[in-house]
């Protein structure tokens, strides 16, 4: 931490310096947290970092740092706290938690209309199709105006406390599994219906079921409430959950498949995943992978070389709720359409971390982004958070990967970005990595928000065409923070250090030999425009190092226009 | 016109054309334009212009962003005409607490323009609302009428910045020599909008606020900085440049050197500076000359 705090202040002080280049300082560089009215789903961390832009690299720095330095029973009720909850560890047998949670769950529900999750689904479904009309396209408008209203409404009726306290107390319980484990008799070998292979224990409750698989392979065809599998290449055929989902697998190379609301989904439910060893694949179809929805759902696998696939709202994924993927050692490969790899949308934290390896997180080409081209699409991931403008906040998704040679591909939309009153990040502490995305990407801030993306080493490449790579836009924060290695910027226009209507867009480059190319010179590398009679702040710092640009040189200060500042110190 | 015959044959179907003049969608752009075009024509036709105008102005109420910056685009097209409208129904804030029909309405008329917005505008600068307020002197800036003035210098010392930057950008538009002393104080906000507005102000007044500026840059306040830069706007001269120079702020000196034109003064400024990175850029804003030079 203290390193950290070192690291944040000498940078900061650069900043102020260049600042003066354009009769600002670091006080100019604020946005205000009440342009619209605030709806009751805001995180206070948002307003705060609004107020204080600057900090949001903090912010994201110290959550990486537990997110990796904290167990997962610590990390849950930490990031409860973001909702103003106290959430405490019950330590109770594993029977007990599941009667308890149970219990917590239904209550949790018992004022929620049940068409709320209907509501919820529909809003984040998108048609990979053109719309056909205009008519059609107005009309979808309207009624998505009014499942937002009912969505505002009665999102209010679940009570939090209790689902949140529900996943903690499981997750603790699983993850210590191996005390209640000591604790019974098991029964067999012998085989059961819903479980091809043998297994070692099965009970019922009035909660559900809980079943042991031996160190075989194991075929789980039905869904069972609790399953500890003590290794073997199993298969899991998974099923949507009903109130709680519990999988932990010691060992094997294992294959989890399932459709919607599976693996890790906790979509009004409580669904966690645990993997201890071996490589494997995870292939769902939407809501899942680590997807909170009304619920909790985490989903950890601690080594091996595995896959993750999925579409949409998956894969570190929450909504009024919060969902986890962690991997830990392997390399990986994530691939999803939307709404995936670290991200959050109203009341909803979603993150997706990654340990150790040479990882791919892929968002594939699915659904046109009919309003702007009809050639890109929209990702909408990877260290995402979206809010439902005007009408409610987004959440805080991040992506967090700490070491191998990594490689993130998105479109419009991706990569520490954010639109509406949220935080997108994406915290890279290793290795060469390369990012390729189109448009508002690599640390973007699209409308009263903020989208920070920092990468401590290693030589990177950053691509992307346009409002991207430090560009805030309208009232929002866009940062792009490097801390070291020889690094190549490319980009088209309005990029690297540029804020756009009243944005503010800031790219800092500490060490290494780097180069920053861009098509048009007119609006990138340190410009601000002038709109709603005042300016727009664009920042480009290099602090040190031999370094190419195409609107700057080494030992050199410049500026575009009159709020915008590029600044090589060595 | 023709737009207008081809409509007559049909029946006005205001709500298809706002639809389509409003849509964002990439694959119906050539209808989108059309449409736009249509909504501004029958906005000045002599029979339609009052039940066009009437439907529109019903329309600011729209939570769409793309919705309130094409409604700002066909009125501000249709021009001075469609005020009145715009007018009548000036005191409904809207349907809920955000009071987006009265910011709507404050920023069109502002795009509109002209002496006949300030007293329909002029009776929000001291709304409850900071947005309000900040709305109404950006219209009463845009309306250029120096009838405005009473009303703007109300909002320099508002508790806002963001209202005093409107106040200030306001004043900017019509300041005149009695401004000065409010423009100066200007520099000293802390928010740089107000900075920046004053100083626009300042330059606007051209010679007029020379002495002034002098006077600032001649300091060793932060605001040199502006005063700087707006003597080298108004009139730069080596009695400026020598005043910059002569500042211990680099990033005063680096006005001067990005902005003299003289290659010979460069050079001199070349051999009295220390800084290496000013260095770098007075031999690089020489290069430029000489580059342009040769073209």
């Amino acid at each position: 931490m203290i390193v950290v705090l070192l690291i944040i202040q000498s940078w900061t002080a650069y900043l102020d310096t260049s600042l003066q280049y354009i009769g600002l300082n670091q006080a100019d560089l604020t946005f205000r947290n009440d342009y619209t009215v605030r709806d009751p789903y805001r995180f206070a961390i948002v307003d705060s970092l609004l107020s204080h832009p600057i900090n949001a690299s903090t912010f994201v720095t110290t959550l990486d740092s537990i997110f990796w330095n904290c167990s997962e029973n610590y990390l849950i009720p930490h990031l409860c706290s973001w909702y103003g909850l106290r959430i405490r560890m019950k330590k109770t047998n594993f029977e007990e938690v599941c009667a308890h949670a149970a219990q917590d769950i239904v209550h949790a529900f018992s004022e929620t209309p049940s068409e709320l999750g209907d509501v919820v689904e529909e809003l984040t479904t998108f048609s990979p199709d053109l719309t056909t009309s205009i008519d059609e396209d107005k009309a979808r408008e309207r009624h998505q105006d009014s499942l937002v209203q009912y969505m505002k409404e009665n999102a209010a009726t679940v009570d939090y406390e209790r689902l949140f306290q529900a996943g903690v107390n499981l997750l603790f319980a699983a993850t210590h599994y191996e005390v209640w484990l000591n604790d019974i008799s098991l029964q067999g070998p012998y085989r059961m219906p819903g479980v091809e292979g043998t297994i070692l224990y099965s009970a019922n409750y009035e909660w559900g079921d809980i079943v042991i698989g031996d160190t075989g392979a194991n075929h789980y065809t039905q869904e069972f409430t609790v399953v500890i599998d003590l290794g073997g290449d199993d298969v899991y055929s998974c099923k949507e959950p009903d109130m709680i989902s519990i999988i932990i697998d010691k060992a094997g190379d294992d294959q989890y498949i399932g459709g919607d609301h599976t693996i890790g989904a906790g979509v009004w439910a409580v669904s966690i995943v645990i993997d201890e060893q071996g490589d494997d694949s995870y292939k769902a179809g939407s809501y899942s992978l680590g997807c909170g929805v009304f619920g909790i759902g985490i989903l950890i696998d601690k080594t091996g070389n595995d896959t993750y696939f999925g579409d949409t709202f998956t894969q570190g994924a929450g909504g009024f709720g919060i969902g986890v993927l962690k991997d830990g050692t392997g390399n990986d490969v994530y691939e999803g359409a939307l709404y995936a790899q670290g991200f959050a949308s109203t009341y909803g934290i979603g993150i997706l971390g990654d340990e150790t390896g040479n990882d791919m997180f892929i968002i594939r080409e699915k659904y046109i982004d009919e309003i702007r081209y009809l050639d890109h699409y929209l990702s909408l991931s990877q260290g995402f958070a979206m809010g439902f403008r005007p009408d409610l906040s987004a959440g805080i998704g991040m992506l967090l990967d700490r070491a191998g040679n990594d490689y993130y591909l998105g479109d419009i939309f991706a990569q520490g970005s954010s639109y509406w009153y949220g935080i997108g990040g994406i915290v890279e502490s290793g290795g060469n990595d390369t990012y390729v995305a189109y448009q508002y990407a690599q640390g973007a801030g699209t409308h009263i928000t903020i989208g920070v993306l920092v990468d401590k080493a290693g030589n990177d490449n950053y691509v992307s065409k346009g409002v991207s790579q430090g560009c805030g836009h309208d009232l929002a924060l866009g940062m792009l923070l490097d801390h070291a290695g020889d690094d190549s910027y490319v980009a088209f226009d309005l990029s690297q250090g540029a804020g756009n209507a009243n944005g503010i867009g800031i790219l800092i480059d500490e060490k290494g030999d780097d180069s920053y190319s861009v098509k048009r010179s007119h609006n990138t590398q340190g410009y601000g425009n002038f709109r709603r009679e005042y300016g727009s702040v664009g920042v480009l710092i290099d602090i040190r190092g031999d370094d190419i640009y195409r609107n700057g040189e080494n030992s050199c200060v410049w500026t575009s226009g009159k709020y915008g500042v590029g600044m090589d110190y060595e | 016109m023709v737009i207008i015959l081809l409509l007559i044959s049909q029946p006005l179907d205001l709500e298809r054309l706002y639809n389509s003049a409003t849509t964002l969608l990439v694959q119906f752009q050539e209808e989108q334009k059309a449409s736009f075009d249509s909504l501004i024509e029958l906005g000045q036709d002599s029979v339609y212009a009052d039940t066009t105008l009437a439907y529109l102005v019903e329309q600011f109420d729209t939570k769409s962003a793309i919705e309130r910056h094409r409604l700002k685009d066909i009125f501000k097209a249709i021009g001075p005409g469609a005020i009145s409208a715009i007018t009548m129904r000036i005191d409904e804030r809207g349907k809920d607490v955000e009071d987006r029909r009265l910011k709507q309405s404050l920023w069109v008329l502002g795009e509109i323009g002209g002496d006949s917005i300030v007293k329909p505008v002029g009776r929000f600068i001291s709304d409850s609302s900071w947005s309000i307020r900040s709305g109404a002197f950006t219209a009463l800036g845009k309306s250029k009428s120096s009838g405005a003035h009473g009303l703007i210098i109300q909002g320099l010392d508002d508790s806002i910045a963001v209202v005093r930057k409107s106040a200030y950008y306001a004043l900017s538009q019509i300041a005149s020599e009695k401004d000065i002393r409010f423009l100066v104080q200007g520099l000293d906000d802390p928010y740089y909008g107000v900075r920046y507005a004053a100083l626009h102000g300042l330059v606007m007044m051209d010679s007029l606020a020379y002495d002034a500026l002098t006077d600032i840059a001649r300091s060793s306040g932060y605001n040199a900085f502006y005063a700087i830069k707006g003597l080298c706007t108004i009139g730069p001269s080596s009695e400026v440049w020598g005043i910059g120079v002569q500042n211990r702020s680099e990033q005063v000196r680096f006005l001067v050197y990005s902005m003299c034109e003289e290659v010979a003064a460069l050079r001199g400024y070349l051999e009295q500076e220390d800084n290496k990175i000013l260095r770098n850029c007075i031999q690089r804003r020489i290069g430029e000359i000489e580059s342009q030079v040769d073209k």
